[in-house]
């Protein structure tokens, strides 16, 4: 037996050893473990975004922005506003009238002694005057009446046909003509008043200078009754008198006047949010293109155009866009009822533009003011119709051809307080795919509640610019990768920023060679952000 | 030449591995039909007896954890305080990993040996499983984030986890077969669950982070997490609790199968399936899904943002619709695979060879194993296993019965090497238990062989081969 035990103690001792394992298995004890911290790099996209041209001015918010797309794809950015004149008043006033003439009928009988008739006439002209003595050679009447008012100071009946040869029906070619009948019963004057409507009237008028008139003739019976005399000086004082006229048109010549065609202020939010410095287009051009259809030529002036910012700055337009006025067309009597337009242009070839902009106003005042019969020396004959206006629409042009130089702008972003104290160090990862010919680069500041920076990230390239091809295109998309690193010193101040500010400055490409360069439509900047967190975690 | 061919079917099976499913317990299967448990590897193993009685709960434990961590690599000490190693943690993970922690108690066996041929038993046992798969991009991505890992590909696929507690009730059948010497056994059970979490078997994901401003892409596809039981046992009323633990509506049945072939003197085979079958969870049945999705996540359209969480938010929810339903659920169980060719070197000694698998949500768990097991005496039985374990590389097992009268203690583990330091066990196997085997033959009867057991149908037994007597000589005679 004992043979046989020693033979197979040689499994007795692993067995044995199973009975007593892990006997120090009261070391495990998860207790009073200090929590691990874990310092993982985490990284995760936060967005993007693509903005062509057009999405980048529509974030500018500014509703009187107009988008222009050229057949080449070059982008313009347009302001316009339109106006309307209406005043013929400023060309030529006329007047309501009150013109009177005495008639001596120049007939003396002396106590007749039966019934007898003294018939007498007489043509003369009265004034139709208007305003600055202008010259008026015929009114087509839309309204209003003509009246003569009759005063006979003869002690007898009088019969009285008074015709105004001058006004005429316009279809009916009749003149007008007043009638009237004077009773003599013992008192003087005897008076009557009769009245026409001048409606579809047309009256025309014959200068002398400097006054337009009209011709009148009376013809009138002096009906005597036995004992009754007339001397040749008694009278009869005819006035005739318009009433709110209103005309369809008049023909004249209506002077030299100076009229504001415009007065207007045009808001330009383009430039609200972006500093002055640094953007130029090469060619920004205010166009005023006016729609005449007063038969008046018109002498355009743009002398008094200005430029303003929010800082009260401003500019005054000057060079030789404003050294004379721009003659603008009129039609011409035989155009009479048409409309012809004209344009006058104000770019940096014949103005100081560039200036106006560079101070990257929010207004432009543009008060344009006209002369009358600019340039008519051969006094052609004016005219205008109660439908005739001057439509004037100042569009400012400014195709994007720019040049960025320095070009700097600041973005400021107020934040919540975050309590942020997870992370050692944060990475900002931009990345770019940029058609547009532009460099980039940011830098960002932390601000406190007292707007005082507390801290401040170094300036990082962000943006690059793919090469600009001989015909003014980009040559390929340029992509760009670039880490902006907020340290731990950035991470601890985060709980205390309450702004951030971020400085963009962009160049566009050559700008240091003078170089401008086009903004296509078919562009797009695509910003893809992601951030790298080096977190500081405890579970 | 047909049993030859056999045994050459039976090695190309064995070395089948990818094939071929496996699970662990690899001494205490060694041991064969020396214990009661054996059974519960392979059904066609029944013990020399009559009757098998199991003591509730003590006649079997079984705890089986397998990581490749330990205690230390976790918990280190710096200036005198514990702390958390995560970068040590982090650093022992492979491409693929699995923790899994099962428990077995065998609350209840009893087993009858009808006549030579043929044995029923009874059986209730408690089964605990949890495990997880998991990457080490995942660990890392826990631990050190996600910037390592920028630009590649993530696969979530191999991601899994299950965790079941069930009751199975069942009854066994064994039958051998003298004249092909082939023994044959089942077991039907009855499943009752007492609580599950599991994911999708079928889950499928990748995440694909960019290198540029990480836009990361997800796809996701039967992202589904299931569980049952899960709020009872967290709010429920220990009445609840109790009454849900004696029976409740999620059940199942399962079947063990196995089969032993002794092909020669030498030679013979086992191989089993067990754990063949479901259980349909129906109370208080959660299910979490991830709707089928494959976006890419950009971050925000940065314009127009009004609240940036909010926009968050809303973006993610977009993409990962989730939703919360109450279906009832299938599970099927973890099927476990045994196979095995066995060398009897004498009537004590015997090699197995074996190679086993654990199912678990449709990955393969391999085993492999080699063992010597010695019967010493009638008292004795002792295996000693090397073992290859998935995470565990080689390792040394040991198991043995103590056999006094009926009285039986038996003990195993499939890793005794560092197993006198708890703190350094990345893995940890051991079963144990006490039974009682009645009905054994008596000493002596274990020296005939297998065919010529003692009231075997044989009509004839072997006698062992004796020396023949020498001729006997008279050289003197006595004298009278």
């Amino acid at each position: 037996m004992n043979k046989y035990l020693r033979r197979h103690s040689i499994w007795a001792l692993p067995c044995i050893g199973l009975l007593v394992f892990a006997c120090n298995v009261g070391d495990i004890n998860f207790e009073n473990i200090e929590d691990p911290t874990l310092k993982p790099e985490v990284v995760a996209p936060i967005g993007e975004v693509t903005y062509t041209i057009n999405e980048l001015i529509e974030e500018i918010n500014d509703q009187n922005i107009i988008v222009k797309e050229g057949k080449n794809l070059l982008v313009s950015i347009l302001y316009r506003d339109t106006s309307r004149y209406q005043t013929p008043d400023e060309m030529i006033k006329i007047n309501d009238i009150s013109q009177q003439k005495v008639v001596e009928p120049g007939i003396t009988v002396i106590a007749t002694p039966v019934e007898r008739s003294e018939p007498f006439s007489e043509t003369f002209s009265l004034e139709y005057p208007a305003e600055n003595e202008e010259g008026i050679d015929s009114i087509l009447y839309s309204g209003g009446n003509i009246e003569v008012v009759i005063n006979s100071q003869i002690q007898a009946d009088v019969d009285l046909e008074i015709k105004l040869v001058d006004f005429v029906h316009s279809t009916t070619r009749d003149t007008i003509v007043f009638n009237s009948s004077l009773p003599y019963t013992g008192t003087l004057p005897v008076s009557d008043t009769q009245s026409s409507p001048l409606a579809e009237h047309r009256s025309k008028f014959n200068r002398i200078d400097p006054q337009n008139f009209f011709s009148v003739v009376v013809t009138g019976t002096i009906n005597l009754k036995p004992g009754q005399s007339v001397d040749n000086t008694d009278i009869i004082v005819i006035t005739v008198n318009t009433h709110n006229t209103t005309f369809s048109s008049v023909i004249g010549y209506f002077g030299e006047d100076e009229i504001v065609v415009q007065d207007q202020v045009i808001d330009i939010g383009f430039f609200t949010d972006i500093e002055p410095l640094g953007l130029e287009f090469e060619g920004p051009e205010i166009i005023v293109n006016v729609a005449n259809s007063f038969g008046l030529p018109l002498g355009l002036s743009v002398a008094g155009l200005t430029s303003s910012n929010e800082n009260g700055d401003f500019r005054m337009l000057t060079g030789d866009i404003t050294a004379a006025p721009s003659k603008l067309r009129a039609p011409t009597l035989s155009q009479f009822g048409k409309t012809l337009n004209s344009s006058v242009v104000i770019s940096n070839e014949n103005s100081n533009l560039r200036e106006l902009l560079s101070i990257s106003p929010n207004k432009l005042t543009v008060p344009i003011t006209a002369t009358t019969n600019y340039e008519n020396v051969n006094e052609d004959r004016n005219f205008y119709r109660d439908d005739s206006e001057v439509v004037t629409m100042v569009e400012v042009n400014m195709p994007f051809s720019v040049k960025l130089d320095g070009f700097s702008q600041t973005f400021n972003f107020n934040i919540d307080p975050v309590d942020f104290d997870e992370a050692d160090s944060l990475k900002l990862r931009v990345k770019t795919v940029n058609d547009l010919p532009f460099n980039g680069s940011m830098s960002m500041f932390l601000l406190n509640e007292d707007s005082v920076v507390i801290h401040e990230l170094p300036e990082q390239i962000i943006l690059e610019s793919p090469e600009v091809g001989s015909d003014g295109r980009s040559v390929e998309t340029k992509t760009s990768v670039n880490d902006i690193l907020l340290n731990s010193d950035g991470v601890k101040a985060i709980p205390d920023t309450r702004k951030i500010a971020i400085v963009l400055k962009v160049d566009s490409f050559e700008a240091q060679d003078d170089r401008f360069v086009q903004i296509f439509s078919d562009y797009a900047l695509v910003i893809k952000l992601g951030i790298i967190a080096n977190l500081n975690v405890t579970p | 030449m047909m049993r030859n061919l056999l045994l050459l079917c039976f090695f190309g099976y064995l070395f089948l591995p990818l094939t071929i499913k496996g699970q662990s317990g690899m001494s205490l299967y060694h041991m064969g039909n020396a214990t009661i448990q054996g059974s519960h590897f392979n059904p066609s193993f029944i013990p020399e007896g009559k009757l098998f009685l199991g003591v509730p709960v003590l006649s079997g434990i079984a705890i089986d954890y397998n990581s490749r961590v330990s205690y230390n690599d976790i918990v280190i000490r710096e200036n005198g305080k514990k702390v958390w190693n995560t970068e040590g943690f982090a650093s022992l993970m492979k491409k693929r990993n699995y923790i899994s922690l099962e428990a077995d108690i065998n609350t209840f066996y009893l087993g009858v040996r009808a006549n030579e041929t043929t044995a029923f038993s009874f059986f209730i046992n408690e089964k605990f499983a949890a495990r997880t798969f998991f990457s080490k991009d995942l660990i890392q991505i826990a631990l050190e984030g996600n910037s390592s890992m920028v630009g590649e590909e993530i696969d979530l696929s191999k991601t899994a986890g299950d965790a079941r507690y069930y009751r199975e009730i069942g009854l066994g059948y064994w039958k051998h077969f003298p004249k092909t010497k082939f023994s044959f056994g089942a077991r039907l059970k009855y499943l009752i669950g007492m609580f599950n979490a599991s994911s999708s078997n079928n889950f499928d994901g990748k995440v694909i982070t960019s290198d540029d401003n990480f836009n990361t892409s997800f796809e996701f596809s039967n992202a589904t997490f299931n569980t049952s039981g899960v709020d009872l046992f967290s709010d429920g009323s220990s009445a609840d609790i109790q009454a849900h633990v004696i029976s409740n509506a999620n059940t199942g049945v399962g079947i063990d199968l196995g089969a032993n072939w002794q092909i020669n003197k030498q030679f013979s085979a086992a191989v089993a399936f067990n754990d063949v079958g479901f259980i349909n969870w129906k109370v208080d049945p959660k299910n979490y899904t991830v709707q089928d999705t494959s976006f890419v996540y950009r971050g925000l359209e940065l314009k127009d943002i009004d609240d940036f969480e909010q926009s968050i938010e809303d973006s993610l929810s977009a993409n990962f619709r989730d939703e919360e339903t109450t279906n009832a659920y299938k599970t099927a169980l973890n099927t476990r695979f045994y196979s095995s060719l066995s060398y009897q070197l004498d009537p004590h000694s015997t090699i197995t060879g074996t190679i086993a698998n654990h199912g678990v949500s449709r990955r393969l768990r391999m085993l492999y194993g080699v063992g010597y097991t010695r019967k010493i005496g009638q008292v004795f039985t002792v295996t000693g296993n090397i073992i290859k374990a998935p995470q565990r590389g080689l390792n040394l097992g040991l198991g043995y019965t103590l056999d006094l009268g009926a009285f039986q203690l038996y003990m195993a583990s499939d890793k005794i090497l560092g197993l006198g330091d708890a703190t350094n066990m990345s893995a940890f196997d051991l079963r144990f238990g006490i039974n009682f085997i009645f009905g054994r033959k008596k000493s002596g009867d274990d020296k005939l062989p297998e065919d010529g057991k003692k009231g075997g149908e044989n009509l004839y037994q072997k006698i062992p081969l004796q020396k023949p007597r020498e001729p006997y000589e008279k050289k003197h005679f006595r004298e009278v």
